[in-house]
């Protein structure tokens, strides 16, 4: 026999060589054999706890739950800002592995709905992996069903079924009540509810004010999903809980009574209740709806809303300031009464009152009367029924600045009516001190008597005006103004009196006098009847009057351009028998208090008397 | 040539001299598909259990069938039947069935066969006749190129189907018949050298999803949410199963669909889970000793042919189980082989007792003695 090596085959010994090579075989095979139950050994005994853990993260999956937002009720218990069910399409970076992929096939299966990818994009990149990123905010019955059952092409896109905001009065109460809008990165951290992208959060008015109230707890579950993410089954679930019920003072109709008679006007309507400060009406016009906000708004409404020059966005009964105008008379007298001013002493209006000035050429510098050719004598009651601008002049001479501050601030000018609502504006009670402080330069004499007749550096709020007057009406009862009822309503209010009651009979009757007596400066705007209303007009001045304009002749307001006319004001109480409300109408360039804003709140105070609103607390059961 | 009387009492002595004991253990395999079946069917015997039965049933009728031809005329007709099965293969181009970017199957009278799993049998049908009949002493380009011819055409065919791990198989199984019937082991050695060296080659005729696969394979973390995921998936559904599994028909894995293609080629995976390492130990074993029975039963025919053929069936059953095995394991790249017996698949089944038919026969006829004829 040859060696082996030099032939092709090796069959010297054909039978012996095959069992040997099958052996050998065999031996690799056994050895395979091994391999493969040792790495199965590995897998599921050594590694076995890594694994368990992975198949637990594969098949549970942690959901938040959104908690329904509690609901705001009036006066009456009627809803006014309630959630619906809506549909909607949220992404979870975590539970697909192509996000750009997902959200392809969502777009061309829902082609009439506006998907921007790349902004999803972002916004899913700029989060965590795990947190649900909303795609499409409210969606037809349709598309929804659409949507669920194409599930398996959509990975890890979930439709669910989620709550918008949704308010009944529309526009009457869209500045009161504000909206919710998404949570924006600077809430993040103090809102819990930011786990999920899809929460809305309180952006302005009472929905920002009480979010917290509102907004409920997040609940969440565990849930067995398959690998296409369907929910399989729940393991364990934790519910969320609604938020809180709020209930309001406003009375809906009245408040949308108000908005309606304001329609057409840029201003705002505060009513107030002068025995226990609950506000009835808070209204401001123009409006928006507030409804658009439940839906991701369009860059151009947006624009339209914050280049309106009415500016609707701004709620005009706590966040506009404007110089009270005769308004702040009531309350000049009532600081002079408390000076020892007598209320009988007369004093001359000849038009104008000069004052020292050494700085101009005269010497003197004159300060006018709003009528040019003067009062004569007139004494407190006459002053403030004519609205004297030279009796204030010369009254707050006598008496000072730091008097009338004090008055003011004592009825509540120049501070927050409700500290809650975040976009409310203080206003400003100038004195001494505050001139120092805020100007750095002293207190001048004309200032005082700008301040006298409510111009100059003095600003007020529409709802401060109303708290003013109502408690000058009460007979100088300190009233916590309310917007809002506690969970606890305390029907006792503080019963402080923070003024002379005989001194203010005198101001309630010089105001009734103001309208219901012949030459009243809202004569025009009283009312016949039963129940009558009383109160003082305002004209604020929005630009200085040069003396040369005054030597050509005014110019009448109707002849100006519109952001150039004076604001008309007026603060109204009723009825005068036995007061319950006050009232403060602010009409923004509408001309004068007694030809914009009286006839306004006379209409107010109309429907008051007339529909005897049962303005009780309808009380709704937080449930 | 027999008397009609011949056949049937030649029949029932083939009958009895079948091996129950190899038998029984495919049918316990064939039971254990079963089960894996119903579960992932998720109790429902009429999806996929009731045509899993039905095709075992029309195995164990060919089974029969081959079991019953005499081995003569099977060595006599072993090139026909490999030609008829590459012909089978070269018409796929032309009549084949597309599904998921491969052309694998064709139609014959309405039912659905892949050639490719044939072929891995008539291969090595077509090797065992040859190599049983060669001479000693022929030359080295006469002896090889013939056998290598008949290997790598198959091979080629099925590549360009593309189904690179049935190729593979088939190369391996031709391979090893190479291996047993004596050939130089220089020549192994040379083989695999050049095969290695022209890898870079042939890497450039894959597919972008076979090049994805294997580069995959090397580092599964490259692509945890692509290609990566499959394997993964199997090997946390094989991990969470533990020892003793999490019970039958409670894998979560599989369950809620996290496993690929569960019902072919990644059942065993979904056995793993749910009778754990007790499980997929024990299924090794019923594997082993299947093995181990044929290569017994193998060794025993006295005619080169019956050994070769016998022998060359159970290397390609081997192979199958291994690939994937190590394929779910994360041992192999994933190149889509069936578990045998137990996946879900009608042609992989009619091939495999097609292929156990052929060693049963070889097994029942051991001591007929076939004469070289000339190929």
């Amino acid at each position: 026999m040859k060696k082996s090596g030099k032939f092709i085959f090796q069959k010297y010994d054909t039978e012996n060589l095959i069992n040997r090579r099958a052996a050998l075989v065999t031996i690799a095979k056994a050895g395979v054999f091994s391999v493969l139950a040792g790495r199965l050994a590995y897998l599921q005994i050594a590694e076995n706890s890594n694994y368990k853990k992975l198949s637990d993260k594969n098949r549970i999956t942690h959901r938040f739950l959104e908690p329904e937002r509690g609901i705001i009720f009036d006066l009456q218990g009627r809803p006014i800002a309630v959630n619906k069910q809506k549909y909607e399409i949220i992404i979870i970076k975590e539970e697909t592995r192509d996000v750009e992929r997902s959200l392809g096939n969502l777009k061309s299966l829902l082609p009439n709905v506006n998907i921007d990818i790349e902004k999803i994009l972002k916004e899913v990149n700029s989060r965590k992996k795990f947190i649900p990123i909303g795609i499409v905010d409210d969606l037809t019955w349709e598309d929804f069903s659409k949507v669920n059952v194409n599930i398996h092409k959509l990975e890890g896109i979930y439709p669910q079924i989620g709550f918008k905001r949704y308010y009944t009065q529309g526009e009457s109460h869209s500045h009161l009540i504000g909206y919710v809008s998404p949570i924006s990165k600077s809430e993040e951290e103090s809102n819990p509810l930011s786990k999920l992208s899809t929460a809305k959060a309180g952006k302005i008015g009472v929905e920002k004010a009480k979010d917290t109230i509102l907004r409920g707890k997040l609940g969440n579950k565990n849930i067995e999903v398959n690998a296409s993410g369907r929910e399989i089954r729940e393991l364990d679930r934790v519910n969320s809980v609604q938020g809180n019920y709020i209930q309001l003072t406003i009375d809906s109709e009245l408040q949308k009574f108000c908005y309606e008679r304001l329609k057409g006007l840029s201003g705002s309507v505060c009513v107030i209740n002068v025995k226990n400060g609950e506000f009835y009406a808070l209204a401001s016009s123009p409006s928006y709806d507030p409804n658009i906000f439940s839906k991701s708004i369009s860059n151009e409404t947006w624009e339209n809303l914050i280049s309106n020059k009415y500016k609707p966005l701004i709620n005009k009964s706590i966040s506009n300031q404007y110089p009270p105008g005769s308004t702040i008379k009531p309350f000049v007298a009532l600081a002079a009464l408390e000076s020892g001013v007598s209320h009988k002493e007369t004093l001359f209006c000849d038009g104008k009152h000069l004052i020292e000035d050494t700085s101009l050429d005269s010497g003197y510098k004159t300060f006018h009367c709003w009528k040019k050719e003067g009062h004569g004598n007139v004494d407190m009651t006459e002053a403030i029924k004519v609205s004297c601008d030279v009796y204030f002049y010369q009254i707050a001479r006598r008496i000072g600045i730091n008097k009338i501050a004090e008055i003011c601030k004592r009825y509540g000018l120049g501070e927050k009516v409700f500290n809650s609502l975040y976009e409310e504006k203080s206003g400003v009670v100038p004195n001494k001190q505050w001139k120092l402080e805020n100007l750095g330069s002293r207190w001048m004499v004309g200032e005082t008597l700008s301040a006298g007749i409510g111009q100059g550096y003095f600003l007020t709020t529409s709802a401060q005006l109303s708290l003013a007057l109502a408690q000058l009406i009460n007979n100088g009862k300190k009233l916590i103004p309310k917007l809002i009822y506690d969970n606890k309503i305390s029907s006792v209010y503080d019963e402080r009196i923070i003024a002379d009651p005989k001194y203010l009979k005198i101001i309630k009757n010089a105001l009734d006098e103001a309208t219901n007596a012949p030459g009243g400066t809202s004569y025009r705007s009283r009312i016949i009847g039963k129940y009558k209303m009383a109160g003082k007009t305002g004209t604020s001045q929005v630009r200085a009057i040069s003396i040369k304009e005054r030597e050509e002749g005014l110019i009448k307001n109707k002849d100006l351009p519109w952001e150039k006319r004076d604001h008309g004001l007026f603060i109204g109480y009723g009825p005068t028998t036995d007061p319950k409300y006050a009232v403060s109408v602010i009409v923004e360039h509408g001309g004068s208090g007694s030809g914009s804003a009286a006839p306004i709140a006379s209409d107010i105070f109309k429907y008051l008397f007339e529909k005897k609103i049962n303005l009780k607390r309808n009380e709704i059961f937080n449930v | 040539m027999y008397s009609q009387n011949n056949m049937y009492s030649s029949a029932f002595a083939k009958l009895q001299s079948i091996n129950y004991p190899l038998l029984g253990l495919i049918i316990i395999l064939f039971f254990v598909g079963l089960a894996a079946l119903f579960s992932i069917s998720n109790g429902d015997f009429y999806s996929w259990p009731l045509k899993h039965s039905q095709r075992f049933i029309l195995g164990l009728i060919i089974f029969f069938i081959v079991v019953f031809f005499d081995l003569r005329l099977i060595f006599g007709y072993a090139y026909v039947i490999f030609f008829l099965s590459i012909i089978s293969l070269a018409i796929i181009p032309f009549f084949g069935i597309e599904s998921n970017g491969a052309t694998r199957w064709i139609n014959i009278a309405g039912i659905s066969l892949q050639p490719s799993e044939f072929v891995k049998y008539t291969l090595i049908l077509a090797l065992a006749k040859y190599f049983h009949s060669i001479d000693n002493d022929s030359g080295f380009i006469k002896t090889l190129t013939i056998p290598l011819i008949i290997t790598l055409v198959p091979v080629f065919l099925v590549i360009t189907q593309p189904d690179l791990g049935t190729a593979l198989i088939i190369l391996l199984g031709g391979i090893s018949l190479f291996w047993i019937s004596g050939l130089n082991y220089k020549y192994f050695i040379v083989g695999v050298l050049s095969v290695l060296c022209s890898l870079p080659v042939l890497w450039q005729y894959l597919k972008d999803y076979q090049k994805d696969r294997v580069l995959t394979f090397f580092n599964p973390e490259r692509d945890p949410l692509g290609n990566g995921y499959h394997i993964m998936q199997s090997k946390i559904a094989l991990g969470s199963g533990g020892i003793f599994g999490k019970g039958y028909m409670e894998g979560t894995q599989s369950h809620l669909n996290f496993l690929p293609e569960m019902q072919t080629d990644f059942i065993f995976t979904m056995l793993g889970e749910e009778f754990g390492f007790i499980g997929t130990l024990l299924l090794l074993f019923i594997y082993a000793a299947l093995i181990i029975n044929s290569i017994r039963l193998a060794l025993k025919s006295r005619s080169l042919f019956s050994k070769y053929l016998s022998l060359g069936v159970c290397n390609v059953f081997f192979i199958y189980v291994f690939v994937n095995i190590g394929m779910v394991t994360g041992l192999l790249p994933v190149v889509g082989v069936p578990l045998p017996f137990i996946s879900y698949g009608g042609s992989s089944m009619l091939a495999v007792m097609f292929g156990f038919g052929l060693l049963m026969n070889c097994y029942i006829n051991r001591n007929i003695i076939i004469e070289k004829t000339n190929y």
